[in-house]
């Protein structure tokens, strides 16, 4: 006894496993043997057209095609440059500690926008290893981070409205780390109040809420992107028919957690997205 | 277009829907292309309603809010040792409404049963309307053959609240053998062996003349394919355990993904002897260590850790068999129902036990609503079923409650309805001048062991000697399943009479307010949808409009009039990002408009400028 529809579904599987790892030829012929088995099935149709698009646009010559993110985390490097005269006091010691408990290994891990916050860490003229030993100076003084922590919000409004998504998830992001590590009292008030415009810098970033994501890397390879298992959930969830907002839903995690999440995989470009048709 | 009746298999943990193209029926798959849909309904964090495979991917991680295994609530008293054994069994909350019935708690909201049960009843007629591209009104349901009248009643009352007429309500096994196409070619004894995710049935028909006999029936209402899915599960979890000191049930996340992956290695499993299963970076210790969860099952493996589960289910079926005082060599067929029957073990320990090859040929988690679907084209068109004679049957037997507590049955089960049925009574006492009409339905000789569905009080008799006067009881089912029970003074005409109604614990009342709520909520879901589309639109325009800005105001800064426009501009700018902000669908249309008009202005004046010569 064939059943038909079983065999269309693990297919669909298994294309969807040929792309997280790069390799959409087979998925393309994956796909196309789920569409044959099951016409009226929607998703194989789906993601056929897309990888087909894809296979198209990396026939392109290289020089078109876009980068995946450098590696290292934006926040070593901003703090640096807040406590760069700090840290020219105490540079001797502390570098031992930095990657003591790999703290800055988890963070986020994508790279500084063209704007404010790369402008500031420039000039301050710190490597992202000098900044690991600034860990030491806390606390760096409450000013700089709360005129640090605007700066990155005014950074993130300045790039959702000139258009740049990425740069202003990046910022938004940023904020929400510089939060989460400095633990100044006064920077909740201000992330706080610019919760609905971080939200929308993530959304931005996302894109189409509407379409399907897809796996683009293999979730093993998500530690390397600095993510946690929390990521690695989400995607195991990623199937080319649930939707950005069903994913959302579905997370089991707070909404704003998984719009940070999603964000930060979109800009890893670990995940594509599928029109649903 | 001609009306369609769908055929809908409610199933405890699975439901599956299917219509009769033609001359056989066909079950559709959903949206993912799975023929079965999950019987799980859930409230996420925003409020929303989800439903099916999308719920189901969820439950661990949102277990409070996550409704499964409704069926074993419907219908069914709050003080009920069922419904107890559930409240006991499940993360999400149970509590007693105000007719002694049950109410879930999802969120903040409390839904009576039939409520969850519409949700999956209305995703199933979705699924089915989206193939077929016509609405869908009219249905068949299947129940198990245990389920009693109230049951039943609360199975249409679902059916109600979805917007579906419940044309026919019928018994599970009878729709599988249905399927098979029996009652045209197998008269006698069929034995259907139901071993669905959360329950295992075992029904003896008998088959005469295209009338479907439910002659016994048993089962577990706690055990089937969730219970193999756990064994797998834990036997992962003590391996990973044992490896890394890490317990994998501490994270509800690498709980999900793992209850995921060991059921759909069990289904693998059925059809190839070893399955990997993969679990990248299932969890992570916060010091920056990835652990990722690889294991190779074997089938062998899978039958050792769930023998005992299989052996159950043949204890069960021995007992039955033996209650019915029937031999396996009786059988003219058995017939394999539900998913974990795919499982070898199973197939082979049953054949083992029947002495004879279950029946094969059609998929056993389709069986079921294939035979509804055939049973739905039947009633409202003979021809599509030619042979098959549609006769309802009551389910359990009728009676009233005689002296010393005894259970006189006025109708037996499976009696084919409408039907009436009398029987005259005597006095039991000297001088007795009224007697007690309790009613019960059930198969008990007692009584009180019996459901009870009514009582009423003849008085007025004539004071004689006990055995003297009689009263004369009939016992009417109407072909709606309507019981009419009336007692007669002989003597004297006097007469009293009750309708017994089947209800499921909601009233009327409550059915409607259900059903018209749950109409206003899709109503105002797909308004909110599009509330969503028009937002990101003009999201979209905003954003547009914003990156053009600093363009026009530099072509515009040079011209007498740019000023006014900007400010013109920026306010409608302003307004449009409000409206998204508070995704407010007034306002959005409001702002449409002018957007659009600036956007077109943005556009000629940078194309203007570009086209000026420098």
């Amino acid at each position: 006894m064939r059943d038909v529809s079983h065999e269309a579904c693990e297919l669909t599987q298994r294309g969807l496993e040929y792309y997280a790892h790069g390799r959409i030829r087979e998925a393309v012929s994956a796909w196309l043997g789920a569409a044959q088995l099951a016409p009226h099935d929607p998703r194989a149709r789906n993601l056929l057209v897309f990888a087909r698009r894809k296979l198209n646009e990396c026939d392109t010559p290289p020089a078109t095609r876009s980068h995946r993110d450098t590696l290292e985390s934006p926040i070593p490097t901003f703090l640096a440059s807040l406590t760069v005269v700090e840290a020219a006091e105490g540079a001797s010691q502390g570098s031992q500690d930095a990657t003591a408990d790999g703290e800055w290994d988890q963070i986020d891990t994508r790279r500084m926008p063209d704007g404010a916050i790369e402008r500031a860490a420039h000039t301050a003229g710190q490597d992202a290893r000098d900044a690991a030993d600034t860990r030491k100076q806390w606390p760096i003084q409450n000013d700089k981070l709360l005129a640090g922590a605007r700066g990155l919000v005014d950074e993130c409004h300045a790039a959702l409205t000139e258009g740049r998504a990425d740069d202003a998830a990046l910022a938004a992001e940023m904020t929400l780390q510089l939060r989460e590590q400095a633990r100044a009292p006064r920077i909740d008030d201000i992330v706080d109040s610019t919760r609905p415009l971080l939200e929308r810098a993530f959304g931005a970033c996302i894109g189409d809420m509407k379409c399907a994501p897809i796996r683009a890397i293999p979730s093993e390879e998500l530690a390397a992107h600095g993510l946690d298992h929390r990521a690695a959930f989400l995607m195991s969830r990623m199937d080319g028919m649930l939707t950005v907002g069903d994913l959302l839903d579905i997370a089991g995690m707070p909404r704003f957690d998984a719009l940070r999440l999603m964000a930060a995989l979109r800009r890893a470009q670990a995940v594509d997205l599928v029109p649903v048709g | 277009m001609a009306e369609k009746v769908i055929g809908i298999d409610l199933g405890t943990t699975n439901s599956c829907v299917a219509i009769l193209e033609g001359i056989s029926a066909t079950v559709i798959a959903n949206r993912g292309g799975y023929k079965t849909t999950p019987s799980v309904v859930a409230m996420s964090e925003t409020g929303k309603r989800l439903v099916g495979h999308i719920a189901k991917r969820q439950a661990v991680t949102n277990a409070e809010n996550t409704a499964y295994a409704v069926k074993r609530l419907m219908g069914r008293p709050w003080t009920s040792p069922a419904v107890q054994a559930v409240r006991a069994a499940v993360p999400y909350g149970l509590f007693e409404g105000s007719h002694q019935d049950v109410r879930i708690k999802l969120r903040d909201q409390l839904f009576s049963p039939p409520e969850i049960s519409a949700y999956i009843l209305q995703e199933m007629r979705a699924i089915a309307e989206e193939f077929l591209g016509q609405s869908i009104t009219k249905s068949v349901v299947t129940v198990p053959a245990y389920f009693n009248d109230g049951q039943r009643q609360a199975t249409k009352d679902a059916g109600r609240i979805a917007g579906l007429d419940v044309i026919r309500i019928i018994n599970e096994p009878t729709a599988a053998a249905l399927a098979y196409g029996f009652g045209r070619d197998v008269e006698g004894k069929v034995a259907v062996f139901d071993l669905g995710g959360g329950t295992f049935d075992v029904s003896l028909l008998e088959i005469n003349n295209g009338v479907f006999e439910v002659v016994a029936t048993a089962g577990d209402t706690f055990l089937g394919g969730e219970d193999y899915d756990k064994r797998l599960v834990d036997w992962l979890v003590q391996g990973f355990a044992k490896e890394h000191r890490v317990d994998l049930r501490s994270d509800a996340m690498a709980l999900q993904r793992l209850k995921d992956a060991s059921e759909k290695a069990k289904c693998d499993l059925s059809s190839v002897r070893e399955t990997e299963i993969n679990l990248p970076f299932i969890i992570s210790t916060g010091k920056n260590q990835a652990y990722h969860l690889h294991r190779v099952v074997t089938r062998g493996k899978l039958e050792e850790l769930t023998l005992d589960l299989t052996e159950r289910t043949i204890e069960i079926c021995r007992t039955t068999m033996e209650d019915a005082g029937l031999k396996p060599r009786d059988l003219a067929e058995v017939v394999l129902v539900g998913g974990m029957t795919r499982m070898p073990k199973v197939q082979e320990l049953v054949a083992e036990f029947f002495g004879r090859e279950p029946c094969k040929g059609v998929h056993p988690d389709e069986v079921v609503a294939m035979g509804a679907a055939i049973q739905g084209a039947a009633l409202i068109d003979a021809a599509a079923a030619p042979d098959m004679l549609l006769l309802d049957v009551t389910p359990h037997s009728l009676g009233i409650m005689v002296a010393g507590g005894y259970f006189h049955r006025l109708i037996d089960r499976n009696t084919t309805v409408p039907t009436s049925k009398s029987h005259v009574f005597t006095t039991v006492r000297d001088d007795q001048t009224s007697v007690k009409i309790v009613v019960f339905q059930g198969e008990s000789d007692r009584a009180e062991e019996n459901e009870l569905l009514g009582e009423f009080v003849l008085s007025g008799l004539r004071k004689a000697s006990k055995g003297e006067v009689e009263v004369d009881v009939t016992f009417e089912i109407s072909a709606d399943g309507i019981v009419g029970v009336s007692a007669q003074d002989m003597e004297t005409g006097t007469e009293q009479h009750i309708t017994v109604t089947a209800t499921s614990g909601l009233t009327e009342a409550e059915i409607e307010r259900m059903a018209n709520e749950n109409q206003e909520f899709l109503v105002s879901s797909r308004a909110e949808e599009e509330v969503e589309k028009e937002r990101q639109r003009i999201e979209k325009l905003v954003n547009e409009a914003d990156a053009l800005l600093p363009k026009v105001e530099e072509v515009l800064s040079g011209t007498p009039f740019g000023q006014d426009s900007l400010d013109n501009v920026r306010l409608i700018l302003d307004d449009a990002r409000a409206a998204v902000e508070r995704r407010d669908a007034a306002a959005l249309e409001q702002v449409a408009e002018p957007l659009v008009r600036t956007l077109n202005m943005f556009h000629g004046v940078v194309d203007s400028a570009r086209l000026r010569p420098t």
